[in-house]
C-alpha cells in the first residue's frame, strides 16, 4: 500500500533578488508530506526551510519570486489560487504557527476576539454564542482555563501560554495540515516538552498531518516520524525517522545528527563539520556541500546530485552514498 | 570528600578538598534588583540571585544551568564584577572585591573576562577587528608598542583559528561562528585566569557549535583558563564540563551542585529530575519512549513573588508541609550539594533507568 501524500511539492524554485545577485532560497525541490504523518524539516538558518513552508500557504514575501514548480494540495495547485479561493484555503485547510508565536497575536485584541474574528471570516453566517463552546473545547485541549484565557490580552499570558493559545487557534477551523515553524525555540525545556505532548495528543486524536520546521535534532527524534534535511535550498536526505537516524546516508545529515551534543553522551570528543554554511548568492558549483565534505570527489565539484531512492522510504542526494559507489557515509 | 561548615548561621559554606586553590569564591551572595512601580508604591525587589556560595578553582570548567529567569546571567555578571551584589562577599585569590585597591581591581578586571551570547552586539560595528583587538592590549599596556601588540593579536588569532587577514574586516563581514572566535581571542589577550561564557553557542548555527565548544576546551587545557559556562542546554553543558562541576539554579537559588557526570546520571533534586526528563535526546529510539513529567504544574512562579518555603514546592510532586514553610539549605548529599528537605527519602532516579 502506498501512503497518500497530502501535499506534493514538485520542482519548486523560489528566488530572492538581492543587490549582490539572485538568491535561490528553494532550489528545485521535490517534497512530499504524507497524510497523517509528523514530518520534520531540518536545516540551519538560511537553508530555506521557512521559505519552502511559506510556499505551501502561498505567502512568500513580495521580494521573493516563484520561478518554477507547483504545490499540490489534494489535487489543487496552491500557487495558482487567487483572491477569495486562496483566503478560504489558508487556515481552513492548512494553518501555520509562526516562529515568533509570541508576536503573532494582536496586542489590542482579547483571545476571544482573535478566535471570533477568524471564525467569522470563514463562516460569515456564524452566531458567536453558538461557537463559544467550540473555543472552550479548543482551549481545554491545550490545558488552558478558557473562562479566564478568552478574556485576556496577549500581554497577560506567559510565553508558553501564548504558544498554547496559538496551537488552539491553529486548530480553530479543523485544518488537515499544521505547519509549525520552530514552535518551541524561545521556550524552556519543560514548557517545550509539555507543548509537544499536547501536539502529540492532538495528532493521535485527529490524525492531522504536521510539518515541523526546526534545527534541534533532539526535538526531531522525539516528535517526528519522517525527517527531511535541507542544505542550501535543497533537500539532501528524506526518509523514515528510524531509517535516517540508523543509516544516515548524506555526510551533512550524518554530521548534523552525530555532532548534536546529547545529554546521554559521557566522554566522547566530537569532530565538528569543517567550514561554514555557504553564501547562498554565490553557491559552490556542483554539490553545495562539497567544500565542507570529507568524502568529496571530482564529480561532487562538477555535478549537483539528484535525490535518489536508496532504500525503502529513504532518499538521498549524494554522489558517494549511492549503492555500488563506495557508500562513503555508510562507514 | 566534602567538609561543610556553618558560616555565621547563614547558609552553608562549602569547602572542597580540591588540591587546586579556588581562584574565585562567592560567599552568600545576594543580588536584588529594585523595580519601581510608581511614585507612592514601594519598589518591588526581585531576587535574581539569592544566597549563592560557590568556589571556582584554577583551570576548572563549571557549568551553570537553569531555565530563563533563574538568575544564571546575573550570577555571571556578579562573578566578573560588573554587578555589585546587594549582600555577600566575592573573593578573588582570597581577596574581597569590595576591599581592593584601584590597582588590584584593575588586575582583577583583566584576569576575569566575559564572552557574551550576542557576538554582534559585543563588537563595535564601526571599528575593524584590528581596533577591537589591539585597542585593549595597548590600553592595558600589555604591549610596549603597536608592533608588539599586533604580534600578540596574531598569536591569539592563531589560537582561535582565525586567519590574520580577517583583521581588516568589520564585525558584520564575519559569520556568527567567526565573531564568537574573535570574542574568545579578545578575552584571552588579557591573559585571564577565568572566562565567564554566557550562552556562547546559542546563537550560532548548529553545525558550528561543536567547533566553538572544542575551542573552549582547547583554551581550558592549553592556557589553563577556568571557564564558567552559563547555559540552558544540558547537552552542551555535559560536553564542555565533562570533568568539571555543574550548578543548577532555580528562581535565583542554587538547588544542586556537584560533579557533572554524577549529578546528571543521578540527580537528587526533584526539579533537576523533572528538567532532565524534559530534555530531548537526539536518538529516536530513546526519545520516543513515553515518560511523564514528574511535576504538579508546568507554570514557573514569578521571580518577583517566589513561593514561601522551598521555591519549588508548588510544582514538586514530593512536597510535604515543611516544604511550604521552611526554606531548605544546601546540604551535602551523594558527594555533592542539594537543597531539598526530603532528598534522603526520595526514590532513586537515574537518567537512563526509564529511557
Amino acid at each position: 500500500m502506498t501512503p497518500k501524500n497530502i501535499i506534493e511539492v514538485r520542482d519548486l524554485t523560489v528566488e530572492f533578488k538581492k543587490p549582490k545577485g539572485s538568491l535561490l532560497a528553494v532550489n528545485h525541490v521535490d517534497f512530499d508530506l504524507r497524510e497523517g504523518s509528523v514530518t520534520a524539516l531540518v536545516g540551519e538558518s538560511g537553508s530555506g526551510k521557512t521559505t519552502l513552508a511559506f510556499t505551501m500557504l502561498n505567502i512568500v514575501n513580495t521580494t521573493g519570486k516563484i520561478l518554477s514548480g507547483s504545490v499540490n494540495y489534494n489535487g489543487t495547485d496552491v500557487l495558482k489560487l487567487k483572491g477569495e479561493q486562496l483566503r478560504r484555503y489558508r487556515w481552513k485547510e492548512i494553518s501555520m504557527i509562526f516562529q515568533s508565536a509570541q508576536s503573532s497575536l494582536n496586542p489590542l485584541m482579547t483571545i476571544q476576539q482573535h478566535f471570533w474574528e477568524t471564525y467569522l471570516v470563514h463562516e460569515p453566517e456564524a452566531d458567536e454564542k453558538k461557537v463559544i463552546p467550540r473555543f472552550f473545547r479548543l482551549l481545554e485541549d491545550v490545558m488552558l482555563d478558557p473562562d479566564r484565557v478568552l478574556k485576556l490580552y496577549p500581554h497577560e499570558l506567559s510565553g508558553g501560554m501564548k504558544q498554547r493559545v496559538m496551537i488552539a487557534f491553529s486548530m480553530l477551523l479543523s485544518p488537515r495540515v499544521i505547519i509549525l515553524d520552530e514552535p518551541t525555540t524561545a521556550l524552556d525545556v519543560i514548557t517545550q516538552d509539555y507543548i509537544f505532548s499536547i501536539l502529540d495528543k492532538i495528532h493521535n486524536e485527529t490524525g492531522i498531518s504536521m510539518l515541523l520546521l526546526t534545527h534541534d535534532i533532539g526535538v526531531v527524534a522525539k516528535v517526528a516520524d519522517r525527517i527531511a534535511v535541507m542544505y542550501a535550498g535543497r533537500i539532501v536526505e528524506v526518509g523514515d525517522i528510524f531509517t535516517v537516524f540508523r543509516h544516515t546516508a548524506h555526510p551533512y545529515a550524518k554530521a548534523l545528527i552525530t555532532t548534536a551534543p546529547s545529554l546521554l553522551d559521557t566522554d566522547k570528543d566530537k569532530e565538528p563539520i569543517k567550514g561554514s554554511p555557504p553564501d547562498l548568492i554565490d553557491l559552490p558549483p556542483g554539490c553545495a556541500f562539497h567544500p565542507r565534505c570529507p568524502y568529496a570527489t571530482e564529480v561532487c565539484r562538477e555535478k549537483c546530485p539528484a535525490l535518489t531512492m536508496i532504500g525503502e522510504d529513504h532518499y538521498v542526494a549524494c554522489h558517494n552514498s549511492l549503492p555500488g559507489k563506495g557508500a562513503a557515509a555508510y562507514e | 570528600m566534602h567538609a561543610i561548615i556553618r558560616c555565621q548561621g547563614k547558609g552553608l559554606l562549602h569547602m572542597n578538598d580540591d588540591p587546586r586553590k579556588p581562584i574565585m569564591s562567592l560567599r552568600n551572595v545576594d543580588m536584588y534588583y529594585e523595580i519601581k512601580r510608581g511614585l507612592l508604591k514601594q519598589p518591588a525587589r526581585i531576587g535574581a540571585v539569592v544566597d549563592v556560595s560557590l568556589d571556582i578553582h584554577e583551570g576548572e570548567v563549571l557549568a551553570v544551568v537553569g531555565e530563563s529567569g533563574c538568575g544564571k546571567t546575573t550570577l555571571g555578571n556578579v562573578i566578573i564584577g560588573m554587578l555589585k551584589p546587594t549582600r555577600g562577599q566575592i573573593l578573588y585569590n582570597g581577596k574581597d572585591l569590595s576591599q581592593m585597591t584601584r590597582q588590584e581591581l584593575k588586575e582583577f578586571r583583566s584576569s576575569v573576562q566575559l564572552v557574551q551570547q550576542d557576538s554582534y552586539a559585543a563588537l563595535n560595528p564601526v571599528k575593524t577587528l584590528y581596533h577591537s583587538l589591539c585597542g585593549p592590549v595597548l590600553h592595558k599596556k600589555l604591549a610596549r608598542n603597536k608592533a608588539e601588540a599586533l604580534k600578540m593579536v596574531h598569536e591569539a588569532l592563531d589560537m582561535v583559528e582565525i586567519s590574520h587577514e580577517e583583521l581588516d574586516k568589520y564585525p558584520h563581514e564575519l559569520s556568527g561562528g567567526q565573531r564568537q572566535r574573535i570574542l574568545m581571542a579578545r578575552a584571552i589577550l588579557m591573559r585571564p585566569k577565568l572566562i565567564v561564557a554566557d550562552e556562547p553557542v546559542s546563537m550560532i548555527d548548529v553545525s558550528l557549535r561543536i567547533s566553538i565548544l572544542n575551542l573552549m576546551a582547547k583554551l581550558n587545557k592549553t592556557l589553563n583558563i577556568a571557564f564558567v559556562y552559563i547555559t540552558h542546554d544540558f547537552g552542551t553543558a555535559r560536553y564542555i564540563a565533562r570533568n568539571g562541576n555543574i550548578c543548577i539554579m532555580y528562581l535565583g537559588k542554587m538547588v544542586e551542585y556537584g560533579n557533572v557526570q554524577r549529578v546528571l546520571e543521578h540527580p537528587s533534586h526533584p526539579y533537576l529530575q523533572a528538567l532532565l526528563t524534559a530534555v530531548p535526546v537526539p536518538d529516536p529510539e530513546i526519545a520516543k519512549k513515553k515518560r511523564n513529567l514528574p511535576l504538579k504544574s508546568i507554570e514557573m512562579p514569578s521571580v518577583a513573588a517566589p513561593p514561601p518555603g522551598c521555591r519549588f514546592h508548588p510544582r514538586c510532586p514530593y512536597s510535604v508541609d515543611i516544604c511550604e514553610t521552611e526554606e531548605p539549605v544546601l546540604l551535602e548529599h551523594n558527594e555533592g550539594l542539594c537543597a531539598c528537605h526530603r532528598v534522603k527519602e526520595l526514590p532513586q532516579w537515574s537518567l537512563r533507568a526509564d529511557r
